[in-house]
């Protein structure tokens, strides 16, 4: 107890949260008499996950498609095709932004690189400043949901590591997530074309010739989903497969055909992408021992029969879920919150009947609110430092659509069908 | 928390600054598309020729261990590891500078813990191997886990130092 409060006071110091749970697994297997040997072995099991390989090779694919001009040809292709709708180009921004937070794994980089290209965009074609502002910061988490994202991957892991209550394939995740993704994406298209009504001049008329021209520019990005999920579903490629086709596939777009990044930048690149995985592994490798330092000391049994005196239905437990989740979203990153609180609650939300992917979306689209929510929202300060804004400004600004998506993420929790439809 | 948002602040530094992060870029390449590489290759094997490398998927595996570690020394060194930075946002730079020694102070002593028991381990696995499947004895395989808490710690000993720097001169 008191161990854990002061490592608490750390983790909000600023310590790396790696540091602090493997303090908290050193210091648990010492007192439990353990050699202490136990911690590098379990750091050992990464190397015992063959899903793993995933997430390197997706990460370095999504910062190629961020570093070159693959968000402008998106951008360009998403407008030629909707722009004539009205709040085309909001819904514009919403589609792009959702896709390529699916491929570069919801890490901040939709803001960056595509935010740029579309804040002025929307600025530019009369929409109001607070709107739009809202909007983009909003967008660069959605997709969330979609295949291949981090996150999904992440869970997917974390969840057969923990194996309680069933096992989680993270092709069925993948499939799991489509309909809560599209949902998000509905209500926040039909916002944008709420506010559209009555503004003028923002629309632009439909073309054929910049149409075929866009279509033809984003000719190789556009296959990349048609790859990963025909791929995984026709049962031709594993996860990791598709994975590294996604890799190779994209590297090949962008050095050969496009030729949008000088070759040199090559490791500049591979590094940044690494660096990125190097910080989600490191947590997961410590979590594994921390993890099964908590089962030993039977720590999710006692969590679960104290919850279980006071939480007696499954609505009752969702919604006590749905709270704590936005909670956490508000604290701790969406990687670290899966390593760290999926292996607790799993067992939790098996004694209350949930299934294990239906928590797992309901887990993602509840800490998606995360990033956008105050004190440490990524998106937030990404938004900011990008748009020279104040992080007052960006939360006002983004009122509406939390509303919005707290109302799907109540919808997903309670409607369990979004989930399984397609799971049989 | 974010490895995006203070992308300017890292690319300052010094001739060993960016001597490290070529190193560093060199060996993740290797890695990475070694793995790409092994990986393709299977696929193409599998589908094409019903045939497999028996040793690739083990070795990808491990592959991935090695790069996210090696990965996990390069965020050390730009102190880019996931953290709560909330009492960061509002603290004047002092105060930062104060934080931040604490939690790199401690963030140094619980990998050079990790590190010293990952010795042992390699050590034991030296002495008594526990698989022979490899082509590669497992215990190479391991010692990247001392190496890289080991790097860690040293990464984080001089993130130390010069937070104390700044943290006294204010």
């Amino acid at each position: 107890m008191i161990v854990g409060l002061i490592l608490l006071v750390f983790a909000l110091l600023g310590t790396p949260l790696f540091a602090i749970i493997g303090a908290g697994a050193l210091i648990g297997f010492a007192q439990a008499g353990y050699d202490l040997q136990v911690v590098t072995i379990e750091i050992y099991r990464l190397a015992e996950t063959p899903v793993l390989v995933a997430i390197p090779l997706f990460t370095f694919a999504g910062y190629l498609l961020g570093e070159g001009g693959a968000p402008q040809r998106l951008v360009r292709l998403t407008q030629a095709w909707l722009g004539w709708m009205p709040g085309g180009l909001p819904i514009v921004s919403l589609a792009a932004c959702a896709f390529f937070t699916a491929f570069t794994g919801a890490s901040g980089i939709t803001i960056v690189a595509l935010g740029a290209l579309l804040l002025p965009a929307l600025l530019g074609a009369g929409y109001p400043e607070k709107f739009s502002l809202g909007m983009i910061t909003t967008s660069g988490s959605l997709g969330l949901l979609f295949a291949p994202s981090l996150p999904l991957i992440l869970y997917g892991v974390v969840a057969q590591q923990a194996a309680v209550g069933g096992t989680v394939a993270i092709d069925d995740l993948f499939i799991a997530g489509i309909l809560p993704g599209l949902l998000m994406l509905l209500v926040l298209s039909g916002y944008a074309i709420y506010r559209s009504v009555g503004l003028s001049g923002v629309r632009q008329p439909f073309a054929w010739t910049e149409a075929w021209a866009a279509t033809r520019e984003a000719a190789f990005e556009l296959p990349l989903p048609v790859v990963v999920l025909g791929g995984i579903y026709s049962g031709w490629l594993a996860v990791s497969e598709a994975a590294a086709v996604t890799a190779a596939y994209v590297l090949l777009v962008e050095f050969v055909i496009h030729r949008d990044i000088p070759l040199r930048e090559l490791p500049r690149v591979v590094r940044e992408s690494m660096m990125l995985v190097g910080a989600i592994l490191v947590i997961l490798g410590v979590s594994l021992a921390s993890t099964n330092y908590a089962i030993d000391a039977g720590l999710p049994e006692q969590l679960l029969n104290w919850t279980r005196t006071w939480v007696e239905s499954k609505a009752t437990f969702i919604a006590v879920l749905i709270v704590m989740l936005l909670l956490l979203g508000m604290l701790l990153d969406i990687f670290s919150a899966i390593v760290i609180v999926v292996p607790i609650i799993l067992p939790m939300a098996a004694s209350y009947g949930m299934n294990p992917l239906h928590l797992g979306i309901l887990f993602l689209a509840a800490m998606q609110l995360g990033y956008f929510t105050p004190p440490v929202g990524m998106n937030l300060f990404i938004a900011a430092y990008r748009f020279d804004r104040s992080i007052i400004d960006l939360v006002v600004a983004t009122v509406p659509y939390f509303l919005l998506l707290l109302g799907c993420v109540l919808l997903i929790g309670y409607w369990e069908w979004l989930s399984l439809a397609f799971l049989g | 928390m974010s490895s995006t948002s203070k992308q300017t602040a890292q690319e300052a530094g010094g001739p060993l600054d960016r001597w490290l992060g070529v190193l560093e870029g060199t060996l993740l390449a290797l890695l990475l598309f070694g793995m790409l590489a092994l990986g393709c290759a299977q696929i193409i094997l599998r589908n094409f020729f019903d045939a497999a490398i028996a040793w690739a998927d083990p070795a990808v595996r491990v592959g991935v261990l090695w790069l996210g570690l090696l990965g996990a020394v390069a965020a050390a060194r730009k102190a880019k590891h996931i953290r709560i930075d909330v009492l960061h946002r509002f603290a004047s730079e002092r105060i930062q500078a104060v934080l931040d020694s604490v939690a790199a102070l401690a963030t140094a002593g619980v990998a050079a813990v990790i590190a010293w028991h990952g010795v042992r381990m390699v050590l034991d696995e030296y002495t008594y191997p526990t698989t022979t499947a490899s082509v590669l004895p497992s215990w190479i395989l391991q010692t990247v886990i001392p190496g890289a808490f080991a790097l860690i710690a040293v990464a984080y000993l001089v993130h130390l130092v010069l937070a104390v720097i700044r943290a006294v001169r204010g």
